[in-house]
């Protein structure tokens, strides 16, 4: 009963949160085949006059429609398991988005897994030295790399390895000389064009992690148990890992999960400036050309991401803790 | 008295909540009085465009030949309104529904989390870019209204469990027996347990808003205003060789400086901060 | 620390199944056919020059910059979105390139798959190249071409509206037959890739044949018609083969393709292969400039065609400084335009006085480089059209608007206004005057300029307010015709070799709502009636239309005269400068015809200009 009512919930969320999104881009300013037209004008030298009756042509999209209509038309899509096509590409949404997606999450699961990982750790060892020269060093490198936005260090990142140094490729997710598939040298290709974004997000995500963990620990250090246990002479390895490690580690799980659900929305910023095309590169590419349907098949897409992070993120919470694990 | 006097207790023991106090001061000095010290440099002057700093332009010119430090001045008003305004609008709804969700519960308590819920399954930066262009960003308030639209659902839950951890301690049970009115509850009893709190959020709240506001900026969608950092930014990343060894690197540095310093200072701010007033961390 | 271990194992494995995803890779980017490892650009750039074509050995490669989309939305079907952008013109051909001769005062036809052509009163027949081949062995013929044009006219290629019929008496020849005759004519027919393969795309152009027939003498048809068309587009824009798949007619074919770049090899069958000293072509993808210049200083490309800002071209030229450039001509004109049914704009004098009020010379300064000196006159012609057109007698009748305060203050205080105590002007009724200028924030020439305008009206006592926009909500406000003073390209067109007709047809058809001569809902012509200096009243849109018909070389200049009269009376737009393109030669070993005024080399910041130069065996390795 509870599941039902817990389902329930999900979907009508899920609704909800597609619904407002579709109101909010349908209200965006700008008309999508103006800026196709001005684009094709731009790029293509074709002259005004034949870009705009191609653009109209191409995008088969009518403004005049109300939204109401626009809106049912598109629900009842959905509910057929049409999630519409992408009005600039052409091309169903669910195939622009299986081809970006892998992307993003190649580069935000390597950089999430290692910022998270070495930023607990670091955290726990701060948490335990808490009057070593080591915690200082750590709070001032997560307040300055934590106040860098990520896409500036992404630049930088650039401007010395890809430019200055020319150690690593500067843009694109692949060499095109290596042909996709299973051989070493497209993997290898793949992971040396991941390493600048990823160093971009790792750099400013672990010093997060670190204090996260770090306050957590420092709060489970004040706990009677831990007291408790040190009184009780167990040793110093022991109270780390059992008890500190596992109880401060509890609510940055959700976090974890949380994040990895948000991961899927890209990072338009990032993905810009590697010209990686992951989701949050299509993203941008739909906004500024004005693609609906691409706007809101990624909506929905990250939404109902999200919405199954968290329930991992319950679930996970759930068999961790113990106890909530003794209630149920 | 007492808050003010524990205020400057702590900022005498905590140094880095000091320091962060410090810069954030300057920060505000510099929007509220520099643009009197300091005028709007509104000549073009192309001779004399990206130059590196002089005597005569500290922090170099721009790509106009404009004095780079009066628009990063006159610009650090405009960050800190949009900044702050986003702050006070994000803080105001959430502390609305985490409150009423929390102190009058039941059905209102289901449909705001549940709104919440659904703030909270759509990440706000790829919403920010959709709605910075339903909202024509025209003033700070605009933009603020933009930044906080889609960021209070985290706030307002968090704000929704501490109300609820309060409403069971002794003290709100005892007023609630003495019969005393529910605004007093909310602002004479609970507000002041979670003051230390609220603050906090509100400056890592401002440190949000600056990246995100930058952020939008660095992609072109929101051309708000030529002084504003973002804007200096973008304009040097795309349309001046800065990054590649020209003299532009000042106009480019100067604001990653100012966005840098100034996330620094809410940062310690707001861990000394925190460091201070929570108990437990300040029992070690 | 077993439950870190949990997690760990959890995000490895997703970490994986990623990995394996991408690996899957895109239908879109399937490997090369023959299925040889591709053997070019396995070295790294060392620095400096790209030395590509020696590491190869016998295969030459040129590295350039290109705008095309990525995958998955890149595809091998040109007619459907989102189409090949810059790899057109390397993969397919054009029956003739037109190109103006401005030093010969004529265009130029450059002779492609067409061999020649002849117009003979309402007819214009083609001639094609013989024994052409398309890349996969078929051979060529006039079919292909009619088909295109079929394919054309659901693509809303603006020939159809003057095209009676067209005709394919033999293999390799083409007949159009016009409704009217105009100078116009064979330019718009040669504007566009020759891209439909009838064995591939003839049965859609079958069906659209019939379709074509029902055209009123307007060029437009019926509702149903336009339904059944829209069915055969969309059936079409179902066709999606591979970039590698494509037929094509031109020098190359698309052998790979990433998000990032993709490589061109020769067409053994392209009717150029002879002509052709260069193997391969490696086209990296436009995206910021931040990544161009990156790429530039990688030492990444061998030559590029892409406008930048003057201080990145700056920089540039500093830090390499055996680059060359050729200025490529484009006879167009980024020009700031007034809505002149916005208050106080609607008075002409007001538009003269703001044009006498701003410095021209200094926006070039920070207008994109190769932004030359802009006609101080209003004729609507860019100089280097203007100067083969208007003879110095025209020029000297006219006003000119060059930068002069002094006239600017005496026309604003002849319409009644006045300056207040603060500096700032005011109207006959003593109103504050606010204007308001509008820009893209993402194109640096126009913002630039926006800013430097305002600033100036400013200084000059013109209350302005500089409004810059994203670029989508800046097309939708003007095309509101909401905007007051505004950017854009004007002249703009390029398609048919900078005749004058484009250049007028561009301000007072395709600018008519943004500055305001007709409102947005407002169908067909605007209507305008200039008075003349000399007392006479004309309408530009009639002129226009009897320009258009015309094709005696006399009868045009004179109307050409008589248009640019009117527009320097009317006053639509402040031109900024004529536009010439930065093209940058960074490998110095390549070799390439010097004088950019010959006729190969027009064409813009484009890839066109680079494949034309390399389908004519022009570019290549010394």
């Amino acid at each position: 009963m509870v599941w039902i009512r817990r389902l329930i919930l999900i979907i009508l969320t899920i609704f909800f949160a597609m619904t407002v999104t579709f109101i909010v881009i349908r209200m965006m300013p700008g008309d999508p085949v103006e800026t196709l037209a001005m684009e094709m004008v731009r790029n293509q030298g074709v002259n005004y006059e034949e870009a705009y009756a191609r653009a109209k042509s191409m995008l088969n999209y009518d403004p005049d429609i109300p939204m109401i209509q626009q809106y049912g038309r598109y629900v009842s899509g959905l509910l057929r398991g049409n999630f519409g096509e992408s009005m600039s590409f052409k091309r169903p949404v669910v195939e622009v988005i299986a081809g970006a997606l892998p992307w993003t999450l190649l580069l935000l699961s390597i950089s999430l897994f290692v910022s998270f990982v070495v930023g607990i750790f670091i955290g726990m060892y701060v948490a335990w030295r808490r009057n070593t020269i080591v915690d200082p060093v750590v709070s001032i490198y997560a307040s300055i790399a934590g106040s860098i936005p990520d896409y500036i260090v992404g630049l930088l990142l650039i401007i010395i390895f890809a430019v200055n140094l020319k150690w690593l490729p500067n843009r694109g997710p692949y060499d095109s000389s290596v042909m996709p598939g299973f051989n070493w040298p497209y993997i290898a290709s793949v992971l040396e064009h991941a390493i600048l974004p990823i160093s971009a997000y790792i750099i400013t995500g672990l010093g997060g992690w670190a204090l996260a963990m770090k306050g957590n620990a420092i709060s489970v250090l004040g706990e009677d148990y831990i007291t408790a246990a040190k009184a009780r002479g167990l040793s110093q390895r022991r109270i780390i890992t059992t008890y500190v490690g596992r109880n401060a580690l509890l609510p940055l799980i959700t976090n974890l999960a949380i994040s990895f659900g948000m991961m899927f929305g890209g990072s338009p910023l990032v993905e810009n400036i590697f010209a990686y095309p992951g989701v949050g590169y299509f993203l941008n590419q739909a906004v500024g050309r004005r693609d609906f349907t691409l706007m809101q098949g990624m909506f929905l897409m990250i939404t109902v991401a999200v919405v199954l992070a968290n329930l991992i993120a319950e679930i996970l919470y759930s068999i961790l803790d113990p106890r909530i694990r003794q209630e149920g | 008295m007492d808050t003010i006097k524990g205020f400057f207790s702590v900022m005498n023991r905590n140094k880095q909540a000091f320091a962060g106090l410090i810069i954030l001061l300057i920060f505000l000095f510099m929007a509220v009085i520099g643009p009197y010290i300091i005028p709007l440099d509104t000549h073009t002057n192309y001779a004399e465009r990206l130059q590196l700093p002089s005597l005569k332009h500290p922090f170099g010119t721009d790509y106009a030949g404009r004095d780079t430090l009066s628009q990063f001045v006159h610009g650090s008003r405009n960050v800190l309104i949009v900044a702050f305004l986003s702050a006070l609008f994000t803080l105001l709804i959430a502390f609305i529904m985490g409150t009423v969700s929390g102190v009058v519960g039941g059905t209102v308590d289901a449909v705001l989390m549940f709104i919440t819920n659904i703030i909270l399954t759509v990440p706000s930066f790829p919403i920010m870019m959709v709605l910075s262009m339903v909202i024509k960003i025209s003033d700070p308030v605009t933009f603020g209204l933009v930044l906080s639209i889609w960021s209070w659902a985290g706030l307002a839950r968090a704000i929704r469990s501490q109300i609820l951890s309060l409403k069971q301690r002794d003290f709100i049970e005892a007023s609630r027996i003495l019969g005393l009115s529910l605004p007093h509850i909310i602002f004479a009893e609970m507000l002041p347990n979670i003051t230390s709190y609220i603050a906090i959020n509100f400056i890592m709240i401002m440190r949000g808003a600056i990246t995100a506001s930058v952020g939008l900026m660095v992609l072109g969608l929101v051309p708000f205003s030529s002084t504003h950092w973002g804007m200096m930014l973008q304009m040097a990343i795309s349309n001046t060789g800065a990054l590649y060894g020209s003299n532009a690197i000042a106009y480019f540095l100067v604001p990653v400086l100012g966005i840098v310093l100034f996330q620094m200072g809410c940062l310690f701010f707001a861990n000394g901060l925190d460091e201070a007033l929570n108990p437990r961390l300040r029992a070690q | 620390m077993r439950r870190t271990r949990k997690v760990s194992v959890f995000v490895a494995l997703l970490l994986v199944i990623s990995l394996l995803l991408v690996a899957c890779g895109n239908p879109a980017e399937t490997p090369p056919a023959d299925g040889e490892q591709s053997s070019a650009d396995t070295n790294e750039p060392s620095g400096g020059t790209s030395t590509d074509q020696e590491a190869q050995g016998d295969a030459t490669i040129i590295t350039i910059n290109a705008i095309f989309d990525p995958p998955p939305a890149i595809n091998g079907n040109p007619w459907a979105p989102p189409g090949l952008y810059n790899l057109g013109d390397l993969v397919y051909d054009r029956l003739f390139y037109c190109v103006p001769d401005v030093k010969a005062g004529k265009t130029e036809f450059i002779p492609m798959l067409g061999e020649s052509f002849e117009e003979d009163g309402n007819k214009l027949i083609i001639h094609l190249r013989q024994g052409v081949k398309w890349s996969d062995g078929t051979p060529f013929t006039s079919k292909d071409v009619l088909s295109t044009y079929y394919l054309g006219f659901m693509a809303g290629w603006p020939m159809w509206k003057y095209v009676d019929t067209i005709e394919t008496p033999d293999d390799y020849t083409v007949i159009i037959n016009w409704r009217n005759t105009s100078s116009v004519m064979a330019p718009m027919a040669f504007a566009n890739l020759i891209q439909g393969p009838y064995h591939i795309y003839g049965k859609w152009a079958d069906q659209l044949a019939p379709l074509a027939e029902k055209r009123d003498a307007q060029g437009n048809v019926d509702q149903a018609t336009n339904d059944a068309i829209a069915a055969i587009r969309e059936d079409l824009y179902k066709f999606k083969p591979a970039v590698t798949e494509i037929v094509g007619n031109g020098p190359y074919i698309i052998s790979n393709l990433t998000a990032s770049e993709a490589i061109l090899k020769k067409n053994p069958n392209s009717w150029c292969a002879s002509n052709l000293k260069i193997d391969q072509v490696k086209a990296i993808r436009d995206t910021t400039t931040e990544a161009f210049v990156s790429n530039v200083m990688s030492g990444a490309y061998d030559l590029d065609a892409r406008g930048v800002a003057p201080d990145v071209l700056k920089q540039l030229q500093e830090n390499y400084p055996e680059m060359k450039i050729v200025w490529s001509p484009e006879y167009s004109q980024p020009s700031m335009q007034f809505n002149v049914s916005k208050y106080p704009l609607d008075n002409p004098n007001v538009r003269k006085a703001i044009i006498c009020a701003i410095d021209k010379k200094a926006l070039l300064e920070v207008a994109e480089p190769g932004t030359q000196m802009p006609d101080t006159y209003c004729s609507g012609l860019t100089p280097t059209i203007r100067d083969s057109w208007l003879s110095q007698d025209i020029l000297d009748d006219m006003e000119d608007y060059a930068y002069d305060p002094s006239k600017a203050e005496a026309l604003l205080k002849g319409e009644g206004w006045s300056k207040g105590s603060d500096g700032f002007w005011r109207d006959s009724k003593g109103q504050l005057v606010q204007l308001e200028v509008a820009a893209m924030n993402s194109w640096a020439i126009f913002f630039m300029c926006g800013d430097a305008i305002a600033n100036q009206l400013n200084e000059f006592g013109l209350k302005t307010e500089y409004k810059a926009m994203e670029i989508s909500a800046y097309w939708e406000y003007l095309d509101r015709g909401e905007a007051m003073m505004s950017f854009d390209f004007r002249p703009g067109g390029l398609l048919y070799a900078g005749q004058p007709w484009e250049f007028y047809s561009n301000i007072y058809r395709d600018g008519a709502v943004r500055m305001g001569l007709k409102a947005p809902t407002a169908s067909g012509d605007p209507k305008i009636s200039v008075k003349l200096p000399s007392g006479e009243t004309v309408d530009p849109i009639s002129l226009l239309n009897d320009l258009f018909y015309t094709t005696d070389k006399n009868e045009q200049t004179k109307l050409t005269e008589k248009l640019a009269q009117a527009t320097n009376e009317f006053v639509p737009i402040m031109p900024i400068g004529e536009k010439t393109a930065p093209i940058k030669i960074h490998n110095t070993k390549l070799a390439y015809p010097d004088d950019p005024l010959l006729p190969e080399w027009y064409g813009g910041a484009n890839t066109r200009v680079i494949a034309r130069l390399l389908k004519l065996g022009e570019l290549y390795y010394k």
